[in-house]
């Protein structure tokens, strides 16, 4: 599956302080970290930009690494590759179809039929079992045998006897194992990686990695990983780098 | 993988086991366990309350009815078409005739005016009578009724006529012989006063006595008794066919003293069964608030997965309608269960015989947790709809602030759907529905107002301190930071603390009124015909005998004649009341100052000297038309008494004193013919002392009310007892709702407290940061609360169950106090394991 980024831009209006996150910080930890990214991005009058004419493709089956510094717009980067946040210009196409031409239940749709994605903090539902876990896309696209594939791919990732465990008693390496089994499950021909091993220590981090690439390699999917991670980023088949919210050769 | 795109009844069928797949992850996962619960059991009380109030209004009314003799009666001046009666046969119903009228009994020498009531066989269809052997012997409930050619006398009969068990006397044209004393007829306990001393005979002799004359003055009565669907539809098809000078009653109309205990009876339970529906709405709020604060995660990720939000939104929708109909059955289980555990342990005590509960509750139960939960999860699901599925990139993203109007309308209009239809009455509905909105105000305000200042004040603690100190630190930035969630918080325990003291406030004044009117104290005899020459006698032999204190009324029998310039005349009246009251003589009394009970509500009590005056009781007046400063005529045995209308007075008719509808100024009545009467309470040990009054003093007329009022105390005491019962139902809820508001925010807390055990934080501050937190927010709800309370006490006594309602300072002390503790124990228990919790559990869970 073919992606085309078109000097993309994201950028919020500021009213007041520096608030780009229209929705209330909750945490300490958050706020500092919006005041750090703040300081990677770049400010004109009243505008601040997240995101500033990027543009680049990735083609059927490639790997992209997209790395920078905290705070430099990779997250974002993301958040619009997957249609989960809409640009301020430019646009995303994949296989030629104009993601930000869909409306929110079209990119939705256009998601579960050919995106998967793996996270940083796994994401997987504290309440369900790892199977359940896996099942839950699946069952969302009204698969029958949906737990028969769940059950297939969680051994694929070496879970076959941690089917019934919730996430509280699976160590983290062996979540984001069963976040990547829930990702590859829905056979995507797109898979989306936030900083997937970002919670995990080196040697984990390292399993993850080779993991992934091997799963990848079987179902072909294009892979985008966001990551800091200079060892992850080598593995891929290209870099690209953003610094306050650009891309540089 | 493609997606699908089926029709929407497929889509429907092929979601459905999805949602409920969910639905039992989420249960097993425990995520549903605190929904499911408080719906459930705020259910469980609505139900219990229905249930239970179904049943005691079913039973207070079938008690009510023994002292009707019947359910429902129809009353005619002239004798009633026997058809009637067939057709309330056809339709199911029991029937059977009495004639009543006015007659000279005579036995020798001497004679008597009796009222005489012939009845035929079934009578009473409710209730029964009670004879005894001979004269103030022990009495038993009678088996039947006399039989023809005999005839039962009360003990005023008796001992008027000097005729014992065994005599005989002359009734009209026949002779009878007396085959016991009737002690208790429980239709005659209205309005005693006008009532001779009492003959019973069966119906069949009527004929034989040749008293029923053409035009004479006899009251037909057809009693009926059944099932109330079949009475109400009876009711129905007579009521068009009435004829003049018949009227159906049922015995909220025959006896209204005790149509007023029924009346506020039936308003308070519906009044606990509002309440509790607000309880249980408030419960499914928070409780439902936390459920989709904790899907936010769930929903970005289906979002992110591909799920659309309206096909989100129907699975959660879902979800919820089947927890709904769960809830709702589990909660209706429940709450049969418990009124039935319920009249179980009271057994003796209601003394009760209740019918058996209809299925109905629980249907409505199962309507009322499905609409409870889908109304009140409307506007949060919305709210969660709008969760941006960025969240699984950035959690500190949440759904933009603000919500759908039209969702919140839909919950209320759902809540005062249920309110209303618990109530069963609008105006107590509104003043309740009034109440709800002014305790949400002011809580949101006196919130907002208490706890902006908090951070300047804590600041100003001293530096240091112990871990008391820093507690307080931690609890008013806490609460500062959640300033929105703690007050509704505030609100949600106000509302809770509100409907409880309501209750509370209300059941006292109700208890107060039916221990002041069954008082065992309250007069049980009542003495009339007594000469103006006796009075000082008859003072001095009841003071003899152990009864001081007693007041003679002089009264006086007149006619109202004319009002201002317009002669009464009863064919100018339409009202059936009014007719009967321009045609009959009034008993009047002059007195110096108004009796016991009786408030003057317009004008003025005379001034010493005031003479040609009159206080007129406002019922009267209402009826006949009589306003303040009207002239009366009234004509007493040919003698005019004339005066103006200077007061109305409202009479308490219920309290079993002496009463008088026109009252005139002293020594008014001194030229008029007159008698005395009183009324005192004579305690059972000394009843024989009536003897001596009789022998003494022939032609005073003794009237004993006491088992009448033993009868009316015993249905107050089952009606206070069902008042309290329903108050612990509603008291049950109330706790509920107060550990739903403070579990809604139970995962914020294990986060918070994670961060601060981890930044060296000890137990005992967390734990004093969380008592000075659940002790303000218990102040602030319990004053709030208090002040609602005590507001809509005051407008709920005097408007809706008009009583006398006096000011209870104790309810802030009830208030404030009980607030702290209720909030500080409940909090308490509900954080206590998060204290426990190490940590990193508690920073990994957080949400």
């Amino acid at each position: 599956m073919r992606i085309e980024v078109d000097k993309l831009g994201k950028s919020v209006r500021l009213a007041g302080p520096l608030t780009p996150n229209p929705s209330p910080v909750k945490g300490r930890g958050e706020h500092r970290e919006s005041r750090t990214r703040l300081s990677n991005v770049e400010e004109s009058g009243d505008t601040l930009h997240i995101l500033a004419d990027v543009s680049f493709s990735v083609n059927p089956g490639e790997t992209v690494a997209v790395v920078g510094s905290s705070g430099s717009g990779k997250s974002t980067l993301l958040g619009l590759l997957a249609g989960l946040d809409v640009p301020s210009t430019g646009s995303v196409r994949v296989d030629g179809e104009d993601l930000f031409a869909l409306d929110e239940d079209g990119r939705a749709a256009l998601r579960g039929r050919c995106m998967g994605f793996v996270f940083q903090s796994f994401q997987l539902l504290p309440g369900l079992t790892a199977l359940e876990n896996v099942m839950l896309p699946l069952e969302l696209a009204g698969l029958a045998d949906a737990a028969a594939l769940a059950r297939e791919h969680l051994a694929s990732v070496g879970l076959a006897d941690r089917l019934g465990h919730r996430p509280d008693q699976l160590s983290g390496g062996e979540q984001q194992r069963v976040a990547l089994a829930r990702a590859f499950a829905v056979s995507p021909r797109i898979l989306l990686a936030d900083e997937p091993t970002g919670n995990l220590d080196a040697g984990t981090g390292g399993q993850i990695i080779d993991l992934m690439f091997k799963l990848n390699r079987r179902q072909g999917a294009s892979l985008v990983i966001v990551t800091h991670d200079p060892a992850l980023a080598a593995r891929c088949g290209r870099q690209l780098r953003l610094e306050a919210g650009r891309l540089t050769p | 993988m493609s997606a699908t795109n089926p029709a929407w009844p497929a889509v429907l069928l092929q979601r459905l086991p999805l949602a409920l797949r969910l639905l039992l992850r989420e249960w097993r996962a425990g995520e549903i366990r605190v929904l499911l619960l408080a719906v459930a059991l705020a259910v469980a009380s609505l139900t219990a309350v229905a249930f239970f109030a179904d049943r005691i209004e079913g039973a207070l009314s079938r008690e009510a009815n023994t002292l009707l003799a019947a359910d429902l009666v129809l009353q005619s001046d002239h004798a009633i078409d026997p058809e009637l009666a067939a057709e309330a046969r056809r339709r199911g119903l029991a029937s059977v005739d009495s004639a009543t009228f006015l007659s000279m009994a005579l036995a020798g020498e001497r004679h008597l005016l009796s009222g005489i009531k012939a009845v035929t066989p079934g009578y009473p269809l409710r209730g029964a009578l009670r004879t005894a052997p001979a004269l103030f012997a022990a009495d038993a409930p009678a088996t039947g009724l006399p039989q023809p050619g005999r005839v039962w006398v009360d003990e005023q009969l008796a001992s008027g006529l000097g005729v014992a068990v065994g005599d005989r006397l002359q009734l009209g044209e026949a002779s009878f012989v007396v085959a016991a004393i009737l002690t208790f007829e429980g239709e005659r306990g209205g309005n005693f006063m006008a009532l001779a001393p009492r003959l019973l005979l069966n119906m069949a002799d009527l004929h034989a006595t040749g008293l029923l004359q053409e035009g004479s003055r006899v009251t037909h009565r057809l009693l009926l008794a059944g099932e109330a669907g079949a009475l109400a539809e009876f009711r129905g098809w007579l009521q068009p066919r009435l004829q003049r000078g018949q009227k159906l009653e049922d015995v909220r109309d025959a006896r209204p003293e005790l149509r007023e205990v029924l009346d506020r009876a039936q308003r308070y339970l519906g009044l606990a069964a509002m309440l509790t529906v607000l309880l249980a709405a408030a419960a499914a709020h928070m409780a439902l608030r936390r459920y989709t604060r904790r899907h936010f995660d769930q929903f970005a990720l289906l979002r992110c997965f591909g799920g659309s939000r309206r096909q989100l939104l129907g699975l959660y929708l879902r979800q919820l309608a089947g927890l709904g109909i769960v809830a709702g059955l589990l909660g209706g289980l429940l709450g049969w269960m418990a009124q039935g555990l319920v009249v179980h342990l009271l057994g003796d005590a209601l003394r009760l015989g209740l019918p058996p509960p209809s299925p109905r509750p629980l249907l409505l139960a199962i309507l009322a947790g499905l609409s409870l939960v889908l109304a009140f999860s409307l506007p949060p699901l919305l709210r969660l709809a709008r969760v941006p599925a960025l969240r699984v990139l950035r959690r500190d993203l949440g759904p933009p602030g603000g919500g759908s109007v039209l969702a919140h309308m839909v919950a209320l209009a759902v809540v005062g759907g249920l309110l209303f239809g618990q109530a069963g009455d609008t105006r107590l509905g509104l003043m309740v529905l009034g109440g709800i909105v002014a305790t949400v105000l002011a809580a949101s305000l006196v919130a907002q107002a208490a706890l902006r200042p908090l951070p300047a004040l804590a600041r100003r603690l001293p530096a240091g301190g112990g871990a008391l100190v820093l507690g307080l630190r931690l609890a008013a930035s806490g609460i500062r930071r959640r300033g929105w969630e703690t007050t509704l918080q505030a609100i949600a325990l106000s509302l809770g603390l509100f409907a409880l003291l309501l209750l509370t406030l209300v059941r006292g004044d109700l208890l107060d009124s039916w221990r002041d009117r069954a008082a065992a104290d309250a007069p049980n005899r009542f003495l009339i015909n007594i000469q103006p020459d006796q009075v000082d006698a008859v003072r001095d032999y009841l003071r003899g005998n152990g009864v001081a204190g007693v007041t003679l009324y002089p009264m006086a029998r007149a006619r109202l004649v004319r009002i201002g310039e317009r002669a009464v005349k009863a064919n100018d009246y339409v009202e059936e009341r009014a007719r009967r009251l321009a045609e009959r003589e009034f008993n009047l009394s002059d007195l110096a100052a108004p009796p016991p009970d009786n408030r003057i509500v317009a004008g003025h009590w005379w001034r010493p000297g005031e003479r040609e005056a009159f206080s007129v009781e406002e019922g009267i007046a209402q009826t006949l038309g009589i306003r303040l400063g009207d002239h009366l005529e009234f004509d007493a045995g040919g003698l005019p008494l004339v005066g103006t209308v200077t007061s109305l007075r409202k009479v308490d008719w219920d309290s079993f004193r002496v009463n008088f509808f026109v009252v005139a100024p002293p020594g008014a009545l001194d030229a008029l013919p007159r008698s005395h009467l009183t009324s005192f309470h004579l305690p059972a040990e000394r009843a024989g002392a009536l003897r001596g009054l009789l022998a003494a003093f022939p032609n005073v007329t003794v009237i004993d009310v006491s088992r009448v009022m033993r009868e009316l105390r015993g249905l107050m005491d089952r009606v206070s007892m069902a008042v309290q019962t329903i108050f612990l139902f509603s008291l049950g809820t109330g706790v509920l709702v107060m550990l739903a508001a403070l579990y809604a925010r139970r995962d914020e807390r294990a986060r918070e407290i994670g961060i601060w055990r981890t930044l060296g934080a000890s137990r005992a501050t967390l734990r004093a940061a969380l008592a000075a937190e659940f002790t303000l927010l218990g102040l602030i709800s319990g004053g709030i609360a208090a002040g609602a309370a005590s507001l809509s006490a005051w407008l709920l006594a005097t408007r809706v169950f008009e009583l006398e309602h006096a000011a209870n300072p104790g309810i802030w002390l009830a208030g404030l106090g009980g607030g702290v503790l209720l909030v500080l124990a409940t909090g308490l228990a509900a954080t206590r394991g998060l204290l426990r919790q190490p940590p990193l559990a508690a920073l990994r869970a957080g949400v």
